[in-house]
């Protein structure tokens, strides 16, 4: 078998004195689009977070192509190819949506191919082409959400981080952004999703994770249709 | 007074205003778009002023050729300065910072006061009592041309960094979403550092080209450090071309206020326009957020 693209291993992770994340250990393989399951708090961003470098381990390793990056720092993190969208979009709201993008290549191996990858975002997201030069705060909260993943692209990941890509989006922005994230997958990018929206993550995911108190709960199976339906996920998260 | 004296003191005060502009975009860089409150301003340009004035000393060369070592010796001042203290302070540490810059401050005015002395210099290039006539009776001091003329360059260049290159990006980028900045693979504390350090030059760079127009002393740079802050105020937070214009505005009042009411007003006029415009319009008069 060959290895997984990224392997989190039994991580522990907080702020402060604050432990976050007890026992964490998931792996993504290529091409795979895999969705974080839990309740608030149970620690699906602060996961996120410790792949991206901007929260290290204090236990356990994370790595990715077989490289262990625990330690590394966020930017060198984004120039190896793992690319994180932050919930709340986080965007530069006094620049232009072309600015935005433009960042989003920033890593020198992005920088490269900064037009190829522009003209690939254009064309998934043509609604964001016709922005281009609109200042992004003054942007819908469904078209932002549409430039932070474009400007997550930007990068041109192997792996792309997406929190919360729904959050605060009508339900019929909800559908199309699904639609997107399945479209960026199948185009060979592989994902991992944090997701309130536990229906829609799962049915474009092959697989996923209930995190439960910062830990992984290893009395499910991870496979997205054996999730959708175990009952006791349906009636806690679920709400069917 | 004639209408020809007032034109006279509006071109005179236009030249002060582009040396103005360059302290004050500085400033913007630093203060305005990567949001550190310095103090120290007005003191790195008393730094480049000395510097400028002990390489001429020691070379013989015109104080127009000395500008770039100025520059590049506060380019290396300001990265170590930020990698030494300010990247220390916790994040959003204004009061911090205040403190910290006011001491910086302090200790490279005493610290020049001891090497050189207390005493005012005047570097003689020369030029200084060249003056170029635009007819009309009006003319132009030949060295404040020169010095404006390559403080406007220079400002363009500062202008350009901020606007235009992925660095002046990656520095507005941090200011305005710190939490995002990293992640677009930013190396935060290298963009401050290159963008501080090009702030300081810039201050640098001021201090060299107004050498040969200003008599120089230790204290030299305070009334700069305030003037900054009026300009930075005045153009708008984070707004560059505001800055500069905000620069040639104060230069050109300054000038006038001199001419009509006498010298000791110019500064009064200077705050009273700060404070107005900090009560009734405190997004800056020109410019805006963006650029």
């Amino acid at each position: 078998m060959s290895q997984p693209l990224l392997q989190v291993e039994g991580v522990e992770a907080g702020y402060g004195s604050l432990r976050a994340l007890a026992d964490i250990t998931l792996h993504v393989d290529a091409g795979e689009i895999v969705t974080l399951v839990g309740a608030n708090g149970a620690g699906k961003t602060t996961t996120l977070r410790v792949v991206s470098g901007l929260v290290h381990p204090t236990r356990g390793i994370v790595r990715f192509a077989g490289e262990d990056i625990s330690r590394l720092p966020p930017h060198e993190i984004v120039e190896r190819g793992i690319s994180h969208v932050p919930e709340g979009r986080k965007l530069f709201p006094h620049m232009t949506v072309a600015e935005n993008l433009a960042l989003g290549a920033y890593s020198r191996h992005a920088r490269a191919r900064m037009r190829e990858a522009l003209e690939e975002q254009l064309a998934t997201f043509p609604r964001v082409k016709e922005r281009l030069a609109q200042l992004a705060g003054t942007l819908s909260g469904g078209e932002q959400q549409m430039v932070a993943i474009a400007r997550g692209l930007m990068a041109s990941p192997r792996l792309l981080l997406l929190d919360e890509p729904s959050l605060g989006l009508a339900p019929k922005i909800v559908e199309e952004m699904f639609a997107k994230i399945a479209e960026i997958g199948a185009k060979g990018t592989t994902v991992l999703i944090v997701e309130q929206n536990v229906v829609e993550g799962l049915s474009i995911s092959s697989r996923g994770y209930v995190i439960e108190n910062g830990e992984v709960d290893r009395t499910l199976g991870s496979s997205a249709a054996e999730l959708l339906s175990n009952e006791r996920l349906r009636s806690a998260y679920f709400g069917l | 007074m004639t209408a020809q004296a007032a034109v006279q003191a509006a071109i005179n005060g236009l030249l002060t205003g582009g040396l103005y502009a360059l302290v004050g975009m500085g400033l913007a860089l630093i203060f305005g778009v990567m949001r550190i409150v310095n103090f120290a301003h007005g003191a790195f340009m008393m730094l480049g002023m000395y510097i400028t004035f002990v390489a001429v000393g020691a070379t013989g060369v015109s104080p127009y050729l000395m500008f770039p070592v100025a520059g590049l010796v506060m380019f290396v001042f300001g990265a170590l300065v930020y990698y030494g203290l300010l990247s220390r302070l916790p994040a959003g540490a204004d009061f911090m910072q205040i403190l910290l810059t006011i001491g910086l401050s302090l200790i490279c005015t005493d610290a020049v006061q001891l090497v050189f002395g207390a005493d005012y210099h005047l570097l003689n290039t020369g030029l200084a009592s060249t003056n170029l006539a635009l007819g009309y009776g009006l003319s132009v001091n030949a060295p404040w041309v020169v010095s404006f003329a390559i403080a406007a360059a220079i400002s363009v260049g500062l202008y350009l960094f901020v606007l235009r290159t992925m660095t002046g990006r990656a520095a507005r980028a941090i200011a305005q979403t710190p939490a995002a900045a990293p992640l677009m693979g930013i190396n935060v504390h290298r963009v401050q550092a290159i963008s501080f350090a090009v702030g300081t030059a810039a201050a640098g760079v001021a201090g060299a080209l107004l050498l040969p127009v200003f008599y120089l002393y230790p204290t030299v740079g305070d009334q700069f450090t305030e003037k900054a802050f009026v300009m930075v105020v005045l153009g708008g937070m984070g707004s560059i071309v505001g800055a500069a214009t905000a620069g040639l505005v104060l230069g050109v009042v300054e000038s006038l206020t001199s001419l009509y009411w006498g010298n000791q007003w110019a500064l009064v006029v200077d705050f009273v326009l700060f404070v107005l415009v900090l009560s009734f319009k405190p997004g800056g008069i020109f410019g805006t957020e963006r650029a």
